[in-house]
């Protein structure tokens, strides 16, 4: 019965640990949403969790950014893990923008 | 294609500006997030850029007026921080040199008359009459004032910024 609460105790611990906050902000709607994702889920699956939350409907045309602009549209197959320990991304607050063009 | 500059209207813009920055801030006041309100058509946002050479900041103060908001957008200028004012060439090192950016570019001087933040977020873009895809021109139903900071730090981060612009020698 010990060993069993403890093994659970772990297994939390465990989960915990893989546990990632994340942060992000829908422009359009001036709306942000933080939740936990863990760091094995892709970037797109995340992407996909943070609408869930905002309750809001992609648009086709949507893009992904940091917090501090770089474009992480690219990278929607790689899992937040990968990305952090690659240095692709500093840390993992997100913005969702619509679509712009100039230069 | 280019799409037409909507009129000006204070009214309007005043309302939306106040509107969008309220649901922005969401309590907090503008000294949490670093901006100031000179009046309220006009929001100043310092902008910190790191120096791929120095890799220290560089300090930037953006001008955004809301005369054209929300159906427009934002008039958007780097400024003097000290005249609060931009007076080419002499203020030319006030305004990000980018490259490389498929959408964002930052012109000192466009076409000899005008500072331009060449963006389909920016109010001086369509008074120039730039060409823009249809998909890409502004629309208020879901693109306010953090669209247009959000374009313009997309135009300055690692791998496009390349430090301060530079007058003509």
């Amino acid at each position: 019965m010990q060993h069993d609460v403890h093994e659970a105790d772990h297994q939390q611990k465990d989960h915990d640990q893989h546990q990632i906050a994340v942060e992000f902000y829908h422009v359009a709607s001036l709306q942000d949403v933080k939740f936990k994702a863990n760091e094995d889920w892709t970037l797109q699956h995340t992407w996909n969790k943070a609408y869930e939350e905002l309750h809001e409907e992609r648009r086709a045309d949507d893009h992904l950014q940091t917090a501090d602009g770089k474009d992480v549209t690219p990278y929607l197959d790689m899992t937040l893990k990968h990305l952090y320990d690659h240095h692709i991304l500093k840390e993992h607050k997100f913005q969702i923008v619509g679509p712009t063009g100039g230069a | 294609m280019n799409a037409p500059v909507h009129l000006q209207d204070i009214h309007a813009g005043r309302e939306a500006f106040q509107r969008d920055l309220a649901a922005y801030l969401k309590g907090r006041s503008l000294a949490d997030v670093g901006w100031v309100e000179p009046d309220d058509l006009t929001l100043l946002v310092p902008v910190f850029v790191r120096n791929p050479e120095t890799q220290q900041p560089d300090f930037y103060l953006l001008r955004l007026v809301f005369d054209h908001y929300p159906k427009g957008p934002p008039s958007a200028q780097f400024v003097n921080p000290l005249t609060l004012s931009y007076e080419y060439p002499k203020d030319v090192m006030w305004v990000p040199r980018s490259e490389g950016s498929q959408t964002i570019a930052f012109h000192p001087n466009y076409n000899g008359n005008v500072q331009l933040i060449c963006s389909s977020t920016t109010l001086e873009f369509y008074k120039v009459n730039h060409s823009v895809e249809p998909a890409n021109v502004w629309n208020c139903d879901r693109m306010n004032f953090i669209s247009t900071l959000s374009a313009i730090r997309a135009g300055l981060t690692d791998g496009f910024y390349k430090g301060r612009a530079k007058a003509p020698a």
